[in-house]
């Protein structure tokens, strides 16, 4: 049944509008209205274009780009869309603006958790496997980048240094790529691996150790670090964080701020709890591989344990304690086998860097 | 709708702006925007855009009858196309000289001179775009501004702001206002601007000096001053028939609007931001009064319809406001 209904008419040409009688139907691939001169349009259906504000439509045709139709009729508003959404002619965006406030909202909700979601369980795994896929040298580019930076304000103990070399020359670090050691001067308790290999370890830190053992858990543990690219991993983490969060926020400028910022970020980056557990797992192993006592570790944490009453050391920041990790550790020696043979050598150089 | 009576009854002397969006519509839009945004990884960004101008367009209506916004994203995103192949060619130039020629010194310069030289021709751009794709009553809007002397006056308001320390600037500010606001036909209607920098460093400088006397407080009181400014100085005409246009918007109105729309902002954690859009939008529309002799039922259809959205989203990139 074919409907007729008041509109008005813009011909492109003046912007005298015409009052025109338009007819339409929803069997009727076209709409059709005859102006006062006696001329006679008949629109297709496929050539509209139009925009709907509350009860008013504007229907435009693609041919005549300039003319214009204006239907003020709620009831032509809802039969036109419905016609124009069987005709396969409403975007989808229209469509779903149609869906109205509070189904928009649902959805965006949906879609926000499934963000939250895939940000907390996927993007770790995804970014993590990603660092799989570069090459080494980028550890080495950041890890050097970084020494550069920083390398000119250490107070390095040569002797000590050597020292260390030593000391871990004896230990076997399971590390797929070189390592290096350096012993800086510095009251601050800490120790931490570099990227490209590099391992730095405070003289402070050395001072309050008291068994062998606790220094080559150290080792161990922060060259897992290494060994297992951390420092990498959470770097990848937090850009393709800081990528999906732009994205939201519709700013990708900033990406290229964290790549600038990336070398500084590498101390002050805290490794996960997951990466510290592994590095302690892997620290363990390479005591138990080297025949030493896995209490080393044990002494470690619990010298940091004390240290952390007085102040935290900084070593904590980066590599946070808790008695989780503790617990696990303790469970962990519990139950592995074990055999200790002693060491005079570590000893004996151990001995040298606590002077 | 109110069918217009015939043109010998009435002798308009009033024109009557109104804005009809309403927060939750656009709300809807922006949302829709912001999920398809996202689900194309971006790529979706100049339709979205569209959807929105044609959204606050089409709710501006003068005596009854809507504006009509008819750029669409697909134009928007060749234009954002183009803008990315520029700023390529730009970072390639500067690569050349800075690594290959060995000249740092030389290549901040270029970069210098590239982000000059293409502001007055985004600004170009995106006039001429945005109004050739403007219409009302079946009438397209259009932009007749000549590239070269916009800049020209581009490029020497630049050199006397940097030889003035920066306070030319608002001559400059004023100087390109008042060209292209000049150069705005709709149909056989012309646009004119008489602002110039004088009158607005005055009203710039008693505000920015008021302002920090009032910690701030007349802040919305210069907001006031700026605009009627702007407004005043516009002027429409056709043949010797003309309209002339003012504001009503005191400077409590100012306070008002921006106060309600913190509070609406703030308290919803951002989400009442499109009822925050659509008062200011009202606002605007409500306080431009247009007074005049010319008929709006007999304007002719003048300008060409062209294609280039380049300028349209330079603007966007630019971030520069024309409004």
């Amino acid at each position: 049944m074919n409907r007729q209904l008041k509109a008005v008419y813009f011909d492109g040409t003046l912007s005298l509008p015409h009052q025109v009688v338009l007819e339409y139907g929803e069997n009727l691939p076209y709409v059709q209205f005859t102006l006062a001169d006696g001329t006679y349009h008949q629109w297709l259906l496929s050539s509209l274009r139009f925009s709907r504000y509350d009860h008013t439509v504007e229907l435009r045709n693609v041919n005549l780009p300039d003319a214009e139709l204006i239907v003020e009729s709620e009831e032509f508003a809802e039969r036109f869309y419905q016609i124009m959404l069987e005709h396969s002619r409403v975007d989808v965006s229209t469509r779903l603006t149609n869906l109205g406030v509070k189904q928009l909202f649902i959805l965006t909700l949906a879609l926000l958790a499934a963000i939250v979601l895939g940000y907390i369980y996927v993007l770790p795994v995804v970014s993590e496997k990603a660092v799989d896929f570069l090459p080494q040298t980028i550890d080495n580019e950041i890890g050097t980048l970084y020494v550069e930076s920083v390398s000119p304000t250490w107070r390095v103990d040569t002797a000590k240094t050597r020292s260390l070399e030593e000391f871990a020359k004896e230990l076997n670090l399971k590390n797929r790529k070189q390592l290096r050691f350096v012993v800086v001067r510095s009251e601050v308790v800490n120790a931490y691996a570099i990227p490209n290999g590099q391992i730095v370890v405070h003289t402070a830190i050395l001072d309050r150790m008291t068994h062998p053992e606790e220094l080559a858990a150290l080792l161990g543990h922060e060259a897992a670090h290494i060994n297992h690219r951390h420092s990498l991993k959470m770097l990848s983490r937090s850009l393709a964080g800081y990528m999906i969060t732009s994205l939201l926020l519709g700013d990708l400028s900033g990406v290229a701020a964290v790549i600038a910022d990336n070398a500084d970020m590498i101390q002050s980056l805290s490794y996960s709890r997951k990466f510290e557990q592994e590095a302690d797992e892997e620290g363990l192993k390479i005591l138990i591989e080297n025949q030493l006592d896995p209490q080393g570790m044990v002494y470690l944490f619990e010298m940091l344990e004390k240290e952390s009453g007085r102040a935290i050391p900084v070593i904590l920041s980066s590599h946070p304690l808790t008695e989780q990790r503790l617990n696990y550790v303790r469970d962990w020696i519990e139950n592995s086998d074990y055999e200790i043979t002693p060491n005079p050598r570590i000893k004996e150089l151990f001995a040298q860097l606590k002077n | 709708m109110e069918f217009t009576p015939p043109l010998e009854d009435r002798q308009p002397s009033r024109y009557h702006l109104e804005f009809w969006g309403k927060g939750n519509e656009y709300f809807s839009i922006m949302i829709v925007n912001w999920l398809l945004t996202l689900l194309t990884v971006g790529l979706y960004y100049p339709w979205a855009r569209a959807k929105r101008l044609e959204y606050i367009y089409g709710n501006i209506s003068l005596d009854e009858h809507r504006f009509h916004f008819s750029g669409t994203g697909k134009e928007m995103f060749i234009g954002f196309i183009k803008l990315i192949g520029l700023y390529l060619a730009a970072m390639f130039v500067y690569a050349v000289l800075r690594y290959i020629g060995n000249s740092p010194l030389l290549a901040i310069l270029f970069l210098y001179a590239a982000i000059f030289a293409f502001v007055p021709l985004a600004i170009h751009g995106a006039f001429r775009y945005r109004m050739s794709r403007l219409s009302y009553r079946g009438i397209r809007f259009g932009y007749r501004g000549d590239r070269n002397t916009l800049f020209r006056e581009f490029l020497k308001g630049v050199l006397l702001t940097i030889v003035t320390l920066g306070i030319y600037a608002l001559w400059l500010e004023m100087n390109v206002r008042r060209y292209t606001v000049s150069h705005v036909r709709y149909g056989d209607v012309r646009f004119s601007s008489n602002c110039e920098g004088t009158e607005w460093f005055v009203i710039n400088l008693k505000g920015y000096f008021l302002t920090i006397f009032t910690f701030g407080i007349y802040s919305f009181w210069w907001m006031k001053e700026r605009f009627e400014y702007k407004v005043r100085t516009t002027t429409l005409y056709r043949e010797e028939k003309k309209i002339t246009c003012y504001s009503t918007a005191t400077g409590m109105d100012f306070l008002t609007l921006h106060l309600v729309n913190f509070l609406l902002v703030i308290l919803t954690l951002g989400l009442g931001f499109a009822w925050a859009e659509m008062r200011t939008q009202k606002f605007y529309c409500k306080h431009i009064q247009l007074v005049g002799d010319i008929d709006t039922n007999t304007v002719v259809q003048t300008e060409e319809s062209f294609t280039d959205a380049m300028g349209e989203d330079a603007l966007d990139f630019m971030d520069i406001d024309i409004a």
